[in-house]
């Protein structure tokens, strides 16, 4: 059993064995139960209010009036509340870099008001943001409709299948759900994975296992297991709400991956410097502040230089900018690499001192 | 070959020596007491001779094997029975006998033949947060015997339990000895290592003070013909340990 001869599939089996038996543990207790409860929950009202449905609210139109249409000037009040607002920008390119949190794009064609006063029935071309790029039938109907209810006369509205993809660093939806991911994922794996190497030390089950033939990296690695399933059960929920945003699948699971690794690296951590249940969960807290909170203004530009500095460093920052990326285009490859090189630099680092703890108990 | 063959083992801790240059071998097929009171190094020995700890200085190997180098291919070969009770609590018996089955590639069929062994295969369904405090002790010994070690450590293995179950398992070790199992046993209990063990060594203050059979030691040590191992182990260790003595 001389770890140098152990062959991949006995360190995998052994893996699996720890890694296996801890995804069923950590159900048992009620506490992870209602953390599960709550992450799922939480992942749910998140792509509740960040869903759009413009009816509801209001709808933001950017209008790019080609002949000077006079038309969409002012607001138009739907009545209950709903309003439609009006945005003028003098071309399409602009529109494009200005939908950000708007609902639809517009472009007003030539003799619109004309063909309005003539009762014709005039066509807009319309662009919607990429991630309601699967609803573009549903959506022509909607505006259709509401737009020749306000007008008082039929108009249509024709959505390009060329959706807008916004470009990376731009503060629109996509940032708000790049961070929704990374702040499930820490949450879920932060809840289970912690308690799970804090129980094997309270109940001294660890020293039986450090008996056994596994290796401290087997039994580290078994526990990062355990946790990337939980981690990947709130991914696959995350991707499931929320494929309609992502535009390089490639780079998104792989952002995810990391997003996985590293709440891992921190849990466990955390699950081998502190002996307490209790004190596990208040550390916890300023943890998830010091860690997440930030990350939220990882796409921010307009903070101050100290916390600016502190982003560009932070690996959850890193890990929500990646994973921005994967929600748009354009990202560097300058940018890519450094951010890269964060998320992966700092998980390697929070692994290495896991099994540095463990292995420094016999010493 | 020695089962245990231990050389100049020392241990400290932040500048506490809690082992101090102790030598001693355990045959196989023996039953060695290894003896004294709390904090006089008994539990950081069976550390280090498991290769949890590694030693300040000095030597030991198990069966051959180095426990500090070679500790991976020691681990198969030795069991363990802790001073504490760890077991998976919310797991059912059978469970936590099936996981440590799975660490050491035992298959599922020994577990109950185990389980059988230590009179637990009518609870093995259940919890073990429901079991006695002797029936968890069953259980430990039980998983330590899953993989047929050549080597048994038990440390302080009836400690707090009842009569009956204490008996149990003494009678138990006695067999496993007899099937040629090498146990190496530490407890509170003198008339426990006196009925069982071939040799004890009893450990003070880190070092050991004196190593041989129990009546050996009584006829060496002893100041009347109806001595006890307990006198004797009062006498050399001290009277500061009388007070637990007596109470255990």
């Amino acid at each position: 059993m001389n770890s140098t001869n152990t062959s991949w599939t006995e360190t995998l089996y052994n893996i699996w064995v720890v890694g296996s038996k801890d995804i069923v543990d950590a159900l048992k207790p009620k506490t992870t139960l209602i953390n599960i409860v709550v992450v799922l929950a939480l992942l749910v009202f998140f792509y509740w209010i960040l869903s759009v449905r413009p009816f509801d609210k209001g709808v933001d139109v950017v209008v790019v009036p080609e002949s000077g249409s006079s038309t969409f000037e002012d607001d138009i009040d739907l009545g209950d509340g709903v309003l439609i607002r009006f945005f003028p920008v003098s071309s399409v390119e602009e529109m494009r870099r200005s939908m950000g949190y708007s609902n639809l794009g517009l472009v007003v064609p030539e003799g619109f008001d004309a063909a309005l006063e003539a009762g014709e029935q005039p066509v807009l071309t319309g662009y919607v943001n990429w991630f309601q790029r699967f609803k573009i039938s549903e959506l022509e109907n909607q505006y259709t409709e509401q737009f020749s209810l306000a007008l008082g006369q039929p108009v249509c509205i024709a959505i390009q299948g060329e959706s807008i993809i916004p470009r990376t660093g731009t503060l629109g939806n996509e940032a708000a759900v790049a961070f929704h991911l990374v702040f499930v994922t820490f949450f879920m794996v932060i809840s289970i994975v912690p308690f799970l190497m804090l129980d094997e030390r309270k109940t001294k089950t660890m020293e039986a296992l450090l008996v056994s033939p596994l290796s401290v990296a087997e039994i580290v690695l078994g526990k990062a297991l355990a946790g990337m399933f939980y981690a990947l059960v709130i991914g696959a929920g995350w991707f499931l709400l929320n494929h309609m945003y992502v535009v390089n699948w490639g780079m998104a699971l792989l952002a995810f991956i990391l997003i996985a690794l590293f709440s891992l690296g921190i849990s466990l951590l955390m699950g081998s410097l502190v002996h307490d249940r209790i004190k596990l969960s208040l550390y916890n807290l300023p943890v998830t502040i010091l860690l997440i909170v930030p990350a939220f203004f990882a796409q921010e530009s307009n903070t101050a230089s100290g916390f600016r500095a502190y982003l560009e460093i932070l690996p959850t920052a890193a890990l929500s900018r990646l994973m921005n990326a994967s929600l748009s285009v354009g990202i560097t490859g300058i940018d890519l690499l450094k951010d890269l090189a964060i998320s992966l630099g700092f998980t390697v680092l929070i692994f290495a001192a896991v099994v540095w703890l463990i292995r420094r108990s016999d010493r | 070959m020695k089962a245990i063959d231990v050389q100049n083992l020392t241990r400290d801790f932040d500048g506490l020596r809690a082992v101090d240059d102790i030598s001693f071998h355990v045959e196989p097929g023996e039953i060695f007491g290894f003896l004294g009171p709390n904090g006089a190094g008994k539990s950081t020995t069976i550390r280090i001779l498991t290769g949890q700890l590694r030693p300040t200085s000095g030597s030991a190997s198990v069966m051959g094997w180095d426990v500090v180098e070679q500790r991976q291919q020691l681990k198969p070969l030795i069991g363990v029975v802790f001073e504490v009770q760890n077991l998976y609590l919310r797991m059912s018996g059978r469970e936590n006998l099936r996981f440590a089955a799975r660490l050491y590639r035992v298959d599922k069929h020994r577990v109950e033949e185990v389980l059988d062994r230590v009179g637990l295969l009518d609870r093995a369904k259940d919890t073990v947060e429901n079991y006695s405090n002797g029936m968890k002790q069953r259980l430990l010994i039980a998983r330590a015997l899953l993989h047929r070690p050549k080597v048994l450590f038990l440390d302080e293995p009836t400690r707090g339990l009842d009569p009956h179950v204490a008996r149990e398992i003494r009678s138990r070790v006695r067999e496993l000895a007899q099937e040629g199992m090498t146990i190496f046993l530490t407890t509170h209990y003198m008339e426990e290592a006196d009925q069982l063990c071939r040799r004890v060594a009893f450990i003070d203050h880190g070092k050991i003070a004196a190593i041989d059979t129990p009546e050996q030691l009584k006829l060496d040590h002893g100041e009347s013909e109806e001595a006890t191992l307990e006198d004797v182990f009062i006498r050399l260790t001290g009277s500061h340990l009388s007070h637990w003595s007596k109470g255990s």
